[in-house]
């Protein structure tokens, strides 16, 4: 896009027809995708770098991707080798179709999709002790952190606990999609590239899923009212 | 995670950083210029072959049809294959090629459409739809089809040989239907039959055999699998 402003600002006639159009498609999306996320934008450059070569780039895809990978991969297995093990898989699969990635590609989509395909083959596979997504090792590690009084933590991880088990009660698409959204901070055209559907539809799942999250809550708090009643 | 595991975590990462480092200067892959050469020489490979066996089975044979009959049928058989052709392999914006249900409907309405095409045709030159056809004429026809089909099939397939860890399957059939659209355009180029039950059994048919196939083979070669130590 830089380039582009230079040569329109060199005094050379600006592009014509289809390319012209094309052009000005790709800054758009450029734009808009740089104004949505900086940090994926970096990350889509850097790929883009190793794509046309530069070898040297990959250092900064991995350190962009691995551990939010990680974090992904983690709270399905429970087991950090495990989840290493497809980070690594993952990483090394990128590497040798780096010749695919096209230029405007988001790289971050790609390698949840591909992580997630991963997974599903390791368990496919024998690998069994993959289980259902909880947050219990992050609550527990977060209520550690926190300096709240005690009834307020037992109440907090009252909370949480009913909101993980409403999760896992979920269908698992629309678990998927509030996962990606909520919890790996992907964007909701980015999940719909990760699960291969359309956007409206990612939106829906994830709607779906906040609504049954806040039914939970709101029993939850219903119950606590009564529970304070003498 | 235990509480004396979470010390070594940052020392596991910088190791897990360090082996994955090594391994990808171990083994160099494609760049871009790379991979786009080898998929010009596998599309013209691809191509090749595929007129080779169109020519090499007898080419171009209008029967009685007339010129306006096969631009018509050609023309609309060739504007499906390259649509198809463009939403199935060309860049999409993503790493992550097309959605499913855009695929799907791409599948799901191509057979159809080219059957009407096949029933406009007889419509406006009935004396070309008039010819009798012997029921052994629409599967030599057919299986000509299916296997003038393979040939693309395998050259749209094999370039993307684990790269689709979203929906292989259908990524396969929309490919499957891309060459079964190509082998259509052939089929109105070879076949002197313009009867309409002819086009759709041996013409059209064949590009659901195809898709089918293409599914299958999707399936199984475009996958993202886990390798094996």
């Amino acid at each position: 896009m830089f380039m582009l402003a230079v040569l329109d600002s060199s005094g050379k006639p600006p592009p014509s027809g289809l390319a012209a159009l094309r052009d000005r498609t790709l800054a758009v999306t450029e734009e808009r995708s740089r104004k949505a996320d900086p940090a994926s934008s970096a990350l889509d450059a850097a790929m883009d770098r190793y794509a046309r070569g530069d070898d040297s780039a990959f250092g900064a895809v991995y350190d962009g991707l691995a551990p939010r990978l990680q974090s992904f991969l983690l709270r399905y297995t429970h087991d950090r080798a495990k989840a290493e093990d497809v980070v690594q898989q993952t990483m090394l699969k990128i590497h040798r179709a780096r010749g695919r990635f096209t230029l405007g590609g988001q790289v971050v989509p790609w390698a949840f999709a591909i992580a997630r395909r991963l997974l599903i083959d390791h368990h496919r596979r024998g690998g069994r002790e993959i289980l259902a997504p909880t947050s219990d090792d992050t609550l527990t590690q977060l209520l550690a952190a926190v300096d709240a009084p005690a009834d307020d933590v037992a109440i907090a991880k009252e909370v949480a606990e009913h909101l993980a088990n409403e999760l896992a009660r979920l269908p698992e698409n629309q678990r998927v999609a509030f996962e990606l959204i909520k919890q790996d901070g992907l964007s909701v055209a980015e999940a719909a590239q990760v699960l291969g559907t359309t956007v409206a539809a990612v939106k829906l799942r994830a709607h779906r899923a906040y609504e049954a999250l806040r039914v939970v809550l709101a029993d939850l708090g219903t119950d606590t009212k009564r529970k304070g009643e003498p | 995670m235990s509480t004396s595991s979470r010390p070594s975590a940052p020392a596991a990462a910088a190791e897990l950083r360090a082996r994955v480092l090594a391994e990808v200067a171990r083994t160099p892959s494609p760049t871009r210029a790379d991979y786009k050469r080898r998929i010009m020489l596998v599309a013209a490979i691809g191509a090749l072959a595929t007129v080779s066996l169109f020519l090499g089975t007898g080419g171009m044979s209008p029967g009685t049809r007339p010129v306006e009959m096969i631009a018509f049928t050609v023309g609309f058989a060739l504007v499906a294959a390259a649509v198809l052709t463009r939403l199935s392999s060309g860049q999409s914006g993503s790493m992550l090629g097309r959605s499913r249900p855009l695929l799907l409907t791409a599948v799901v309405v191509t057979a159809p459409v080219l059957a009407v095409v096949a029933l406009c045709a007889s419509t406006f030159w009935p004396h070309a739809a008039e010819d009798h056809v012997e029921s052994g004429a629409h599967l030599a026809c057919g299986a000509m089809s299916v296997l003038q089909g393979a040939l693309p099939l395998l050259a749209l397939l094999l370039p993307k040989r684990g790269t689709d860890p979203v929906h292989p399957a259908v990524t396969g059939a929309a490919l499957g239907m891309t060459a079964g659209a190509w082998t259509v355009v052939m089929a109105y180029m070879r076949c002197p039959h313009g009867n309409a039950m002819h086009c759709i059994v041996a013409h059209v048919v064949p590009t659901l055999i195809l898709t089918a196939l293409g599914a299958g083979l999707g399936w199984l070669l475009l996958r993202v699998r886990t390798t094996q130590p």
